[in-house]
């Protein structure tokens, strides 16, 4: 079976390797390597987007949520989509604005670029650094899941956890070469077809979980309710996310805080993720950019509608009990959920069929998420660092690409070696880190750019080493880190093992704090600082941001 | 103060000379700009007041108000079910109503003025590298529109200045950094 999945992941990486040459061959300078040359359009830039934003955590971890958790996995996944429609409004603008990142949107109105620019670098390569880890981490986690379906089974010849690095070290090779060589062209055709390949997959499973219901989307969720042995509860808010912990209202107020805190960064951090905005620059104009984030919104919709029935109907047709002792936080619901509706439809053959399929499609996900992170932090360190810090604005164009190539390759490299340390690791809350970073350090500093004419560079670096520094701080101190146990079995749930405890501040989300901290950095920075205001870039950066007049 | 176009001295400065900032300083002024800009501003208010109020108001009915979300609607669907289903049907529709308004209301006001400030898009001259402000043709000098309000505060260049063969980070750079 696992030999099954294997041929159907490497029919996808010979597809996207061929993409890659193909690219490598149409990649001529910087406009083609940073950001395609601003040819796609409007929808494929967006299936594009969807492709970088749908991760192994939300196809995974949201129908594993759902599988287990009932309604409060569909409650975090709204999250995800709501936040769209921040990007919605501000995508515009910032495409007009920037050039090729993030840095470009900020840096332009300001009087001093450099620190601004490092401001930003620091920021970008981070988020990308933390959210590459918890998808590497992730994929190494996966294939030991496909080896654990069919308990005992090896993998061409390796244990589980061989093969769980070797799979690490793969990924990561992958990405770098689709990077490296393919630049913004590869990488978004790798997402538009692992897109592609994520809704296809999806819909087929939908169907065929809906058709054991006779399409009745009540009788499924009755089944799960049934199954899940909650009854009702399951399909009500509470049992995942702040749940009422009897007689301890402490407790429970931090526990719906620390829910506020999380639906605050998902939804505020989408529009400052690195590897997002970088793609704003890829179509012609702003018209073609908001066409791509409504795209986007509506493939994203769509798939997490169709989470549901993933989870509802693991839940029901798998059961708790056999997710849960494939994986306690349930990331394999939706590959046994695979493996039980492909068996119903066409026997045990069936069953491997679209398990191996749905594997494969995981694998293309987390490739497909991990190249753009890469890309993004490379293109970011390339050109805000190398070339408009340390080359004062005018390196030669080859000179930046090679640059962008070879930083492609450290922070891949980078990431492998971490995620390789790491994979024993607790890391699934960096996902949720790199959102609140995100959300306080890129944000206050994007909207004050855009809408506040007083905002300066001191401003803009304050809030993004405030919003930053804030989160790592609260997260450092956070049970995520240290000092939060499984009640039952005493092991540990945090980074640092059991009996390592110095957690201070009680939220695993810093966003709700943070957030407000970045933001009042930003302003203190702007008022604090003996600059003066720039009125007249103002003007010329709101023009551009509104007409598009001299935007590339 | 910024400006000039001095050179400063290293190779390829002709790519680097420094602009001043103002480039768009009477557009800014334009009184069609500033609707434009108020628009932009009202909608984007509007529109993420809207949508996050709405959704944290979700939030905080998940969190609070369990007993009224677990309430049954038809079958096995109860109304946590339903109002999470609702924040999709908003999301999309509140995705189509500003892509809706930016196409009628912002969009022709935005193309009009960037025809005015860039000049026609086929004049344009090839890029150079390492810049911030693509070229374009020296945008005609608009008189600027009779009644056109002073801007208040800041004594603005009338029109658009000096050839745009610049970059805006080298004023940056040479003039202040430090």
């Amino acid at each position: 079976m696992t030999e099954l999945a294997f041929g159907v992941f490497v029919v996808f990486v010979l597809i996207t390797l061929g993409i890659t040459v193909w690219a490598r061959a149409n990649t001529r300078g910087a406009d083609d390597f940073y950001a395609g040359g601003r040819k796609f359009s409007g929808p494929q830039n967006g299936m594009a987007l969807a492709g970088d934003y749908m991760s192994a955590a939300s196809f995974l971890g949201i129908a594993g949520l759902i599988a287990l958790s009932g309604y409060d996995g569909f409650l975090y996944s709204i999250g995800f989509l709501v936040a769209w429609l921040l990007a919605l409004l501000l995508v515009g603008a910032m495409r007009n604005a920037g050039r090729f990142t993030l840095a470009d949107v900020l840096a332009q109105r300001v009087r001093r670029q450099p620190p601004v620019r490092r401001a930003a670098v620091v920021s970008t390569v981070t988020v990308s650094v933390f959210y590459l880890l918890a998808q590497m981490v992730g994929a190494g986690a996966l294939v030991s899941m496909l080896l654990g379906v069919h308990p005992g089974e090896r993998f061409l010849g390796m244990s589980a956890g061989v093969a769980e690095t070797v799979t690490i070290v793969v990924v990561g090779l992958l990405m770098i070469c689709y990077v490296m060589f393919g630049g913004m062209k590869g990488t978004t055709w790798v997402q538009i077809v692992k897109a592609v390949l994520l809704m296809g997959g999806t819909v087929v499973l939908t169907v065929l979980v809906l058709s054991r219901f006779g399409f009745d989307p009540s009788a499924m969720l009755g089944s799960a309710a049934d199954a899940s042995g909650r009854g009702d509860a399951f399909l009500s808010p509470g049992l995942h996310y702040g749940p009422d912990v009897e007689g301890d209202a402490y407790r429970t107020i931090v526990g719906k805080l620390d829910f506020f805190s999380l639906a605050l960064a998902l939804v505020l951090g989408t529009v400052g993720l690195p590897h997002i905005v970088t793609r704003f620059f890829t179509v012609p104009d702003a018209r073609a950019a908001r066409t791509s984030v409504s795209w986007s919104i509506g493939l994203v919709g769509a798939f997490y509608l169709m989470t549901l029935a993933l989870g509802f109907g693991a839940a029901a047709l798998v059961g708790r009990e056999e997710i849960v002792a494939q994986d306690p936080s349930g990331n394999t619901a939706a590959l046994q959920l695979a493996h039980a509706v492909g068996a119903h439809v066409a026997g045990p053959v069936g069953g491997d069929v679209l398990l191996a399929f749905t594997g494969a499609v995981a694998f293309a996900t987390i490739l497909a998420v991990v190249s753009g992170l890469v890309l993004a932090s490379s293109t970011s360190l390339a050109h805000d660092y190398f070339g408009q810090v340390l080359m004062f604005g005018r390196p030669r164009e080859s000179q930046e690409v090679a640059v962008a190539r070879v930083a492609a390759f450290l922070v891949g490299a980078l990431a492998i070696v971490l995620a390789v340390v790491a994979r024993n690791l607790n890391v699934a809350f960096l996902v949720a880190l790199a959102f609140a970073i995100a959300a306080s350090a890129n944000l206050p500093a994007i909207v004050l750019s855009l809408f506040w004419r007083r905002f300066n560079s001191t401003g803009a670096v304050a809030g993004i080493y405030g919003g930053l520094g804030s989160s790592l701080v609260l997260v450092f101190f956070s049970p995520v880190v240290s000092g939060k146990t499984d009640p039952v079995t005493g092991r540990s749930l945090s980074l640092f093992p059991a009996g390592v405890d110095f957690h201070l501040f009680p939220l695993e989300n810093p966003g709700i704090v943070s957030v407000p901290i970045g933001f009042a950095c930003a302003v203190a920075g702007t008022f604090l600082a003996r600059e003066k205001a720039d009125p007249l870039r103002y003007d010329d950066l709101s023009v551009r941001a509104l007409t598009g007049a001299g935007s590339h | 103060m910024v400006g000039g176009t001095d050179a400063t001295g290293r190779r390829g400065a002709e790519r680097g000379r420094r602009v001043p900032p103002g480039r768009y300083a009477a557009v800014a002024g334009d009184e069609r700009f500033r609707r434009l800009d108020r628009r932009f501003r009202r909608a984007v208010a509007v529109g993420a007041v809207g949508f996050l109020g709405w959704y944290f108001l979700y939030v905080a009915l998940a969190a609070f108000a369990r007993g009224f979300m677990a309430r049954p609607v038809a079958g096995n669907v109860n109304v946590a079910m339903l109002l999470g289903v609702l924040q999709f049907v908003s999301t999309f529709a509140l995705a189509a109503a500003f892509a809706a308004y930016a196409r009628r209301r912002l969009d022709p006001l935005a193309d009009e003025l960037r025809a005015e400030a860039d000049g026609p898009p086929d004049a344009a001259a090839p890029a150079a590298f390492g810049r911030d402000v693509p070229p374009g043709p020296v945008p005609p000098a608009r008189p600027a529109p009779p009644g056109r309000p002073a801007a208040a505060g800041m004594p603005r260049p009338a029109a658009p200045v000096a050839p745009r063969a610049s970059d805006g980070r080298w004023d940056v750079r040479m003039g202040e950094a430090r």
